[in-house]
């Protein structure tokens, strides 16, 4: 055990999450941030200089609940398009105090709204039933997705998961998330045929970086210290990494090799979630869920530039919670591995790009005028389905089912 | 017991709270100095309450204090050394267990005060964990007390001179460690404030001095119990060489540092997987222990 001195970590309210500041290369906890465990016992919001619209209203509620003196600063610009953080705060200190009681969240028009309803318990007792609303801030999830059900008892009834965030249509990333595979899938748009060893490098350590993200997520809503510690330590090597990957592939083969044999992980996700191939299959799942399903699904397998850096399809079969935590921590070293190899390369430009969580595609505008059209197939589906499998479980285990999807706030068209 | 005890243990709450606190954080790899602990508190308590507007905000307010009186009874229980018993009872292992059955309302008083429908949830949690793990606790202390034929637990220590009870009666013990964690809140079983799960826990929305309350209350349930495990299993204060106190500080804080290192260990155990274990093996295990216990009890002891 590492004993290190440490100075105290301010507890903030973070927007959108701490899990996007790191995609977007900013190591929170190193900068001495943590995410408060609601927003009554932050100090602090951080937050982009600009943030989007839809979150204005969580954003308010988040700080009328906090105590003062409270503070607020802005990070960087990452999102160009959006309403000023200042204005956002004023606003909110002018108008009423909102009711703590009522779940502070975005805009409940804004975003796809997909309903599911099943049965209730299993056991056949009559609860009471209670609505919670978990998002868009201040929760497990990304910064962004809300998730709204009914349970019966503390089993969920009904489950509606909603992606809040949504890109306008010049910004060349629909998906903030993932900067890197969106840019390298313009570059293949563009018919650009230099430069794609570096390009397809930087799309691999974003996907490393995204599901290490994610995995942080699942670390607490597991409520699993010892992985998070691991995962936050590996984030923090990710992002420090200028070109050397030695450190950071061996802090992430740490965190594989803690959950590859672990029965404490079986003990949450086995069973939880499960999606079976033929139904991946059928409702076009693509990505790491898809490829947890048994479904061979990457568009990289097609690439002769990645079969010469040594690739193979990470594939399970069990399409359950823990497959697909296990798909995206083999990924994660796969992608470091192969970012190294790739960046000694100049190989041709690839036909499509295999973003962290699926296919990413653009295609040029019609006649050459006009945005282009920007999709990413499967991403849609993935929130539908995120909601129908938490439907009938206990609410930790819910909670588990919708952490292990890596569901991304921002909506693409699918 | 003298004018001085009631003083005793309170100093004896607020250093042990702190002590806890120290070694949580090296249990998590970080180590930060007393000082700075207690600035940290400080910081804390000098922020305001936060009060929910309708529901039974006197139960959120009233659930801090029943906390922490709870806790510090249970503290006043175990004997630390043999010129310092605490408040010596007869039935003191009783009341132990009475203490620790106030912590149930405590947590739900804070859940349902809350008004949130995770946080009252999680209220609801506890409770249901605690009827089902109550009856294994008491029946524990009932199997531990028995070679003592008492429930004095200075008694109980005595009684142990020769041989640990931890050794005698280990499912006892394996019974009585989760149990206990159980009831401090400690992790993996801190269903009730799992503030991920739950927009932070029966706790989550308490601010101010209510804050500070509840972590220290919880920082004195675990000296609590790590002592009274201590005590009843691992024969207190008796060992070679060092002076009593000594002896039982060291296996105080062996036994919180051992669960608190579990705790960061193990991810959080469902709620269902937990009940079915206890109404399905704890209890069952436990009569079990309360026999061997007898027969121990007859064969050597009587």
């Amino acid at each position: 055990m590492v004993v290190k001195a440490h100075r105290r970590l301010v507890p903030a309210v973070i927007v959108p999450d701490v899990g996007a500041w790191a995609m977007w290369g900013r190591d929170l906890p190193a900068l001495g941030f943590r995410a408060a465990s609601a927003p009554e016992h932050a100090e602090l919001m951080v937050a982009p200089a600009r943030v989007p619209k839809a979150l204005g209203e969580a954003i308010g509620a988040a700080w009328a609940r906090m105590p003062p003196p409270r503070r607020h600063i802005a990070l960087g610009d990452q999102l160009a398009d959006g309403a000023l953080l200042a204005d956002v705060l004023a606003e909110a200190g002018q108008g009423r105090e909102p009711d703590p009681h009522e779940g502070g969240h975005g805009d409940m028009d804004d975003g796809d709204m997909m309903a599911i309803t099943g049965e209730p318990s299993a056991d056949g007792l009559v609860m009471e039933a209670a609505d919670v609303e978990l998002g868009p801030l201040s929760s497990p999830l990304p910064g962004g997705l809300v998730v709204s059900a009914s349970l019966d008892g503390d089993v969920v009834a009904t489950c509606t998961v909603r992606a809040l965030l949504h890109a306008p249509a010049s910004s060349l990333a629909p998906d903030p998330l993932t900067p890197a595979a969106w840019s390298a899938a313009h570059a293949i748009a563009r018919g650009e045929s230099g430069g794609w060893g570096p390009r397809l490098a930087a799309v691999e350590v974003e996907r490393a970086l995204s599901h290490l993200v994610w995995l942080w997520r699942l670390a607490a809503v597991l409520g699993w210290p010892q992985l998070d510690v691991e995962v936050s330590g590996a984030v923090g090597a990710v992002i420090a990494a200028e070109h050397d990957l030695t450190a950071p592939s061996r802090r992430v083969a740490r965190v594989a090799d803690l959950l590859d044999s672990s029965r404490r992980l079986r003990s949450r996700t086995c069973g939880v979630g499960i999606v079976c191939a033929e139904e991946a299959e059928r409702r076009g799942m693509g990505g790491p869920n898809g490829r947890a399903s048994g479904l061979a699904v990457d568009a990289r397998a097609e690439e002769p530039c990645y079969a010469a850096a040594g690739f193979e399809v990470v594939v399970a079969q069990d399409g359950d919670a823990q497959a697909r935590v296990l798909v995206r921590a083999r990924e994660a070293v796969q992608a470091l591995r192969l970012a190294e190899r790739l960046r000694e390369e100049d190989p041709p430009a690839p036909a499509q790009i295999e973003g962290p969580r699926g296919c990413v595609r653009v295609s040029p505008a019609p006649a050459g005028r006009g945005p282009s059209r920007l999709q990413a197939p499967g991403a849609a589906v993935a929130l539908t389905l995120t909601g129908e499998r938490a439907v009938g479980l206990s609410w930790s285990r819910a909670l588990v089912a919708l952490a292990s999807f890596d569901l991304s706030p921002w909506r693409v068209e699918s | 017991m003298s004018a001085l005890t009631p003083v005793a243990i309170l100093a004896l709450a607020l250093a042990g709270a702190l002590s806890v606190a120290c070694l949580e954080q090296a249990v998590a790899g970080v180590a930060v100095g007393p000082l700075e602990l207690v600035r940290r508190a400080w910081r804390q308590v000098d922020k305001p309450l936060s009060t929910p507007r309708h529901h039974d905000a006197w139960l959120f307010h009233l659930a801090p204090p029943l906390l922490l009186v709870a806790s510090v009874v249970a503290l006043a229980m175990v004997p630390w050394a043999p010129g310092f018993r605490g408040v010596e009872l007869t039935t003191g292992v009783i009341l132990f267990a009475g203490a620790l059955a106030f912590v149930t309302p405590a947590v739900f008083m804070a859940g349902w005060g809350g008004g949130r429908p995770l946080v009252v949830l999680g209220g609801f949690r506890f409770v249901a964990l605690m009827l089902a793990y109550a009856m294994p606790l008491a029946m524990v202390l009932t199997a531990v007390a028995a070679p003592a034929e008492s429930l004095q637990p200075a008694v109980i220590v005595d009684a142990q001179h020769a041989v640990p009870t931890g050794l005698v009666q280990p499912l006892a013990f394996a019974l009585w460690i989760p149990a206990a964690m159980a009831v401090a809140l400690m992790a993996p079983f801190d269903l009730a404030n799992a503030s991920e799960e739950l927009q932070g826990g029966a706790f989550g929305q308490y601010g101010g001095i209510h804050a500070g309350m509840v972590a220290l209350a919880r920082r004195i349930l675990v000296l609590a119990l790590a002592g009274m495990t201590a005590a009843l299993f691992l024969s207190g204060w008796h060992g070679p060489l060092l002076p009593p106190a000594i002896w039982m500080a060291l296996k105080t804080l062996a036994v919180a540092a051992g669960m608190l290192w579990a705790g960061r260990r193990f991810p959080r155990v469902e709620l269902d997987r937990l009940l079915s274990l206890a109404w399905k093996f704890a209890i069952p295990a436990a009569i079990g222990a309360i026999a061997w216990s007898g027969l121990v009890t007859l064969l050597f002891y009587a």
